[in-house]
């Protein structure tokens, strides 16, 4: 699967517009320094044979040169382990928010409150990202002044050093994604509340807290494992946009500025591994999803 | 002309030679600056497999026959006469590496701050160099981090991030009018690039000089600096540099008259235009789009021809065959525009202004070792090129930049901010 993310990445890359070799001189770009630049980015050899040569690199551990001259690894390496720790958190409150506003809408379906929590998580998912930073950014960065407008990570320092610059991008991130995955939350809800093992433990007489965290919850898990997984491809997709807006050192800015400039190798890695991340929460869906149900447990 | 760790650069009678002397300096590790340095470096610069894009400037040294009379003294010789090797070429690049490296991570060099840390496209710290070899700088750390979005440098100067900003948008400078937390520093006319429009004088219609110059009176220049500048910016008369030295102010401003562009455009025979552009800088569309307009008024109707800022500069055969197009340039001195951009050898000529009169004062202003005679020569071709060359400049986009009002001392050259002399009031 990985392979063919890497054969379309690669094919995406070469027939972006505008020539690498071109675009890196500007007004420099003299037919002749064009020719040198292309002959040295390797970029004067048939397509398959660039691929070939990248993707044994990679399968080796070399991820190529970035247009600035440095290997991408280590570049990559910094900017991902930035981007997990955004990812981390937004994932979490992705599942609150999805767990609070689905099953609060999901136990009143129908009523009211129902209807104005559905009303607000459509309004969370048809709203761009960059239009909830920039709410957040107007409201918690300069009317309350509680956070600050950007993510910046100074030289030899961690976002951790500071967590109050990871509060904004966190929950731009976290919110169309959990508002999207709340949705799916309510259904799941709405459909486990009729279920022959809710009823009979409401008809036993136990509380509905108990019911609610024994009986219903459980139910819920497996059926929406694979949205939260989804939720992920959601996060990071969001990540190119939220962390150039706040200007976070993560790969999602990486990336957006390296198609700015056609920073091939740093597409390709910064692209391979976000796929991954995503195959990966979908891998860790499916087993959720089988280990929170019994009867795929067993084997039949 | 300032010259920074060169005590002094001086060509020989006939601008075959130059002779750099060097103050004495160290660098940031310890180890003394020697003309044994400053030779590698320009051995380096000459090289096309290590710096591709300077190597062409430097084509012309001879970088085998470089000698090193004494420690503080490199002889470079060119292989052709180069009265303005300095001005033209050492001006834009001439970072002196250590002997051995190539830059880098590590990169160490003789300036007023030192790398201390490094992340990739992401951050840098350079702190106070106290061996310097001129004034120490004031500041004791500087932090310098990357933030690409031109909204978010902003928020991060009004959010107390950084304490300057390096590129903010005329609409953003416009929207923090009047904001005492914010001093905007506007660049002039010597920090800005040239905004214009190049008509091609060896295609029809612009073969015809009363196209061109009827080309040149259609246009409101004041009304494109006012609109697509925000008024951030000034104005133009056709010529790259100015203020900048060698600029020829004394040739009289342009001034639009569309009565007489209409009729030069009707005794042309023109009365369609296409224009090709493309937002390769900030304003290039919207000016197009205003000259649209502006051409309508003497009875042209120019069409758009709109390619994405990407593909603008893929594919040359096309930029130089197009009779009218958008274009922009780094605002140099007008001699090192001319004898760049202009001439029939030049790689880059849009206009393609030529022919063996131009060339020939071209290769007079480039060869002439005497800053006066050079001086009246760059007059000559810019009234040349005022006459007679497409090129309209309408206007410079001045660098916008924006601090907090406790940061003094930023000084400006060719558009970089230096913090040398910069201090920071708590």
């Amino acid at each position: 699967m990985l392979f063919g993310v890497s054969v379309l990445l690669y094919a995406a890359t070469a027939v972006l517009p505008g020539d690498p070799a071109t675009r890196m001189l500007g007004q420099d770009a003299t037919p002749e320094n064009v020719a040198a630049m292309r002959s040295q980015l390797g970029l004067d050899r048939p397509v398959p044979v660039q691929y070939a040569d990248w993707l044994g690199g990679v399968l080796t551990g070399d991820l190529g040169t970035a247009t600035t001259g440095r290997p991408v690894g280590p570049l990559l390496r910094d900017r991902a382990g930035n981007s997990l720790i955004l990812a981390g958190f937004a994932a979490s409150l992705t599942v609150v928010i999805a767990l609070v506003v689905g099953v609060a809408s999901g136990l009143r379906a129908g009523r009211p409150a129902d209807s104005a929590l559905s009303v607000g998580a459509l309004v969370g998912v048809s709203v761009p990202d960059f239009v909830v930073a920039g709410v957040l950014i107007s409201l918690f960065a300069f009317t309350f002044e509680w956070f600050p407008p950007v993510s910046l990570i100074l030289a030899g320092g961690g976002p951790l050093d500071r967590p109050s610059i990871l509060v904004l991008p966190t929950v731009a991130l976290a919110v169309p994604a959990g508002a999207w995955a709340s949705r799916y939350v309510r259904a799941a809800v709405v459909d486990a509340r009729t279920a022959p093992n809710v009823e009979a433990a409401r008809l036993a007489g136990l509380s509905p807290q108990r019911v609610l965290l024994r009986h219903l919850l459980p139910g819920v898990i497996g059926p929406t494992a694979q949205v939260f997984a989804a939720a992920t491809g959601f996060l990071v997709g969001g990540s190119v946009v939220v962390e150039g807006i706040f200007s976070y050192p993560g790969m999602g800015s990486l990336l957006a500025s390296a198609v700015a400039v056609e920073d091939i190798d740093v597409i390709l890695a910064t692209g391979l591994v976000m796929a991954t991340a995503v195959v990966a929460s979908f891998l860790v869906a499916d087993l959720a999803g089988v280990l929170s149900n019994p009867r795929l447990r067993t084997r039949p | 002309m300032r010259l920074e760790v060169a005590e002094s650069i001086e060509p020989n009678a006939d601008g075959t030679e130059w002779t750099i002397v060097l103050h004495e300096a160290d660098f940031h590790d310890g180890r003394p600056l020697t003309s044994a340095d400053a030779a590698y470096t320009l051995r380096t610069y000459t090289d096309p497999e290590v710096a591709p894009v300077i190597s062409g400037g430097f084509s012309m040294v001879d970088a085998a026959n470089i000698s090193t009379p004494d420690a503080r003294t490199v002889v470079v010789p060119l292989t052709i006469p180069r009265g303005d090797f300095l001005d033209a070429e050492l001006a834009i690049s001439s970072f002196v590496l250590p002997e051995g490296s190539i830059g880098g991570p590590e990169a160490i060099g003789t300036g007023p701050f030192k790398l201390d840390a490094y992340e990739a496209s992401s951050s840098i710290r350079m702190v106070r160099n106290a061996d310097y070899w001129d004034t120490p700088p004031l500041l004791d750390e500087l932090e310098i981090v990357v933030v690409n979005d031109p909204t978010a440098r902003l928020n991060a100067l009004k959010g107390g991030e950084v304490e300057f900003a390096r590129g903010i948008t005329p609409a953003a400078a416009r929207a923090e009018d009047g904001n005492d937390d914010i001093v905007l520093h506007r660049g002039g006319a010597a920090n800005s690039q040239a905004m214009g429009f190049a008509a091609n004088i060896t295609i029809p219609p612009f073969d015809n000089p009363d196209a061109v110059r009827a080309l040149k009176l259609a246009i409101d220049r004041q009304s494109l600096v006012d609109t697509v500048l925000l008024g951030f910016g000034q104005l133009g008369n056709d010529l790259v540099g100015k203020g900048l030295p060698g600029y020829a102010d004394a040739i009289p401003q342009t001034e639009r008259d569309v009565q007489q562009a209409r009729a030069l455009f009707e005794r042309a025979g023109v009365t369609e235009l296409t224009m090709l552009t493309g937002e390769t800088t900030a304003g290039t569309v919207a000016a197009a789009e205003l000259l649209v307009q502006q051409l309508a008024e003497a009875g042209v109707t120019l069409t758009l021809d709109e390619l994405p800022a990407d593909q603008y500069y893929s594919d040359f055969a096309r930029l130089f065959s197009t009779p009218l197009q958008s274009c922009w340039w780094v605002n140099r001195p007008a001699d090192v525009h001319l004898t760049s951009f202009t001439g029939s050898s030049a790689g880059f000529n849009l206009t393609g202004i030529g022919g063996a009169e131009y060339d020939a004062m071209l290769a007079s202003a480039q060869v002439s070792v005497d800053r006066d005679e050079r001086r009246a020569v760059i007059q000559q071709l810019q009234q040349y090129s005022f006459d007679h060359d497409g090129m309209v400049i309408w206007g410079y986009r001045e660098d916008l930049n924006a601090s907090v009002p406790g940061l003094t001392g930023v000084s400006f050259t060719q558009s970089s901010p230096r913090f040398h002399r910069a201090s920071l009031e708590a």
